[in-house]
């Protein structure tokens, strides 16, 4: 038991002097101490191989590796944290602002309104403090994608500030049972379509819509409260509604008025009427008799050549 | 009632200024012994539709036209095949009320004048278009469509 404790705290000794002169000793010569130590080999060569392979096993040690080490750590904290990917969270967002807003102008805000948008404040102040340590990590690293990286992440954090102040000054603070004011539908119907802009996709064309024609898809006014907002005047409403009425009664103009053809083409006729038409188109009259594979009716180039001379006859003498 | 049957594979050779020329010579014949009537104003809707034209073009157009002016307009198909379809379709209005008139029957042999047409094959497709509406009347009988 003595000679085992002894040798214990020999070892114990060995390893603190080796912590105090491993600052002054090349790495890989601390490697085969500290080999020689836990496996007890003595043989030079052999801790020379042994070190070797530990120190290819062991990339930290080497310098330039220290900035993919950063920057993959960056990496790692952003996608966790982001879920699908970085630009999937910041649509993500911005449907969850738009909703919270929506969700608090439809009528009363009550306390769920409240809490679900304090929610989402509370997320984006957590998520802040994650994007600042990723932005940090990029910064400090020099591997070749981190510039962009960083420049992305600088401007996803911008606007989940934008995001929450836009949703602060916006919306209420508290459970309210008062409708909202036009102004504060104003208010949130402009939030809307600047949160529309942030997410604005390249190449695609957003409709420019007055802020009335926003609220009014957004149901948050009816037609008869048009004449509140500024610029839209009640004038301009009634021409929309009767372009709206004009338009449709066309389309359904056009539509009925084929069908209409066809419904025509078998009004009510009789069977004698038809009879009558047939034997009219065949132009049998008893008492004369039918010119062979000539019908009555039918033109006839003699009758044309007849009355166009006696048309310019009449012209001439006119 | 009388409908346009006007063959589409033609219809797709017209330029605009054929479509308007048609239609034209359509409201002229409909209009020539001065009377307009609602079956003739539905064939000339039809024809408008087979010739893609919409309902609001079409009542634009629906005003009666000098003759000459007509005449000058039709006298630019050069197609015969199109100037066979167009006095097909003119003596199929022509006998929606039954009577060829002799106004009607003038109208007629100008237009086919204009474009080339001999007077011998207007009668023959007058005769046919007879021909036609008969076995769209008996149709009607036999199919129990009334």
């Amino acid at each position: 038991m003595e000679q085992k404790n002894k040798i214990t705290i020999s070892r114990a000794d060995d390893y603190r002097k080796l912590k105090e002169t491993s600052r002054q000793q090349p790495p890989k010569k601390i490697i085969e101490e500290g080999i020689s130590l836990s496996t007890g080999i003595q043989d030079k060569e052999k801790l020379m191989s042994l070190a070797e392979k530990a120190m290819r096993a062991e990339p930290i040690a080497q310098e330039k590796d220290y900035d993919t080490f950063l920057f993959g750590i960056a990496e790692s904290i952003d996608s966790i944290k982001n879920g699908t990917s970085s630009e999937n969270e910041y649509f993500e967002w911005i449907e969850r602002a738009q909703r919270i807003m929506l969700q608090m102008s439809d009528g009363i805000v009550t306390q769920e309104d409240i809490d679900v948008k304090k929610e989402f404040i509370t997320q984006s102040y957590q998520r802040e403090t994650e994007l600042l340590v990723c932005l940090a990590l990029y910064e400090k690293s020099n591997h070749p994608l981190a510039k962009e990286r960083y420049a992305a992440l600088k401007l996803k954090l911008q606007r989940l500030r934008q995001l929450r102040s836009l949703l602060k000054s916006s919306t209420k603070a508290r459970a309210d049972d008062k409708p909202l004011t036009p102004e504060e539908k104003v208010r949130i119907a402009q939030s809307i379509r600047s949160l529309d802009e942030m997410r604005e996709e390249e190449g695609k064309v957003y409709e420019d819509k007055t802020l009335v024609m926003l609220l009014r898809q957004m149901h948050l006014i009816d037609w008869d409260e048009v004449e509140f907002y500024k610029g839209y005047s009640f004038y301009t409403h009634m021409l929309d509604e009767q372009r709206d009425i004009d338009f449709e009664e066309t389309r359904s103009r056009m539509l009925d008025y084929a069908q209409r053809l066809e419904d025509i083409r078998h009004a009510d006729d009789t069977k004698e009427q038809i009879y009558n038409r047939i034997q009219n188109l065949r132009g049998i009259v008893r008492d004369k008799p039918a010119e062979p594979n000539k019908i009555h009716s039918a033109f006839n180039a003699e009758l044309f050549r007849r009355l166009r001379n006696l048309s310019n006859e009449k012209n001439e003498n006119n | 009632m009388v409908h346009a049957t006007m063959n589409t594979d033609i219809v797709k050779q017209l330029d605009e200024q054929q479509k308007k020329a048609f239609l034209h010579a359509f409201i002229k014949m409909a209009c020539v012994d001065g009377y307009f009537d609602e079956r003739e104003k539905n064939f000339i809707y039809n024809v408008a539709l087979n010739l893609g034209l919409d309902y609001k073009a079409t009542e634009e157009l629906m005003n009666c036209q000098d003759t000459k002016q007509i005449l000058k307009e039709v006298a630019l198909i050069k197609n015969r095949t199109v100037a066979l379809e167009l006095i097909k379709e003119l003596c199929l209005l022509s006998h929606i009320d039954g009577q060829l008139s002799d106004e009607e029957t003038l109208f007629i042999g100008d237009v086919a004048q204009a474009t080339n047409i001999e007077l011998e094959k207007v009668e023959q497709i007058s005769n046919w278009v007879i021909n036609y509406l008969i076995l769209h009347e008996q149709s009607k009988i036999v199919f129990e469509q009334i």
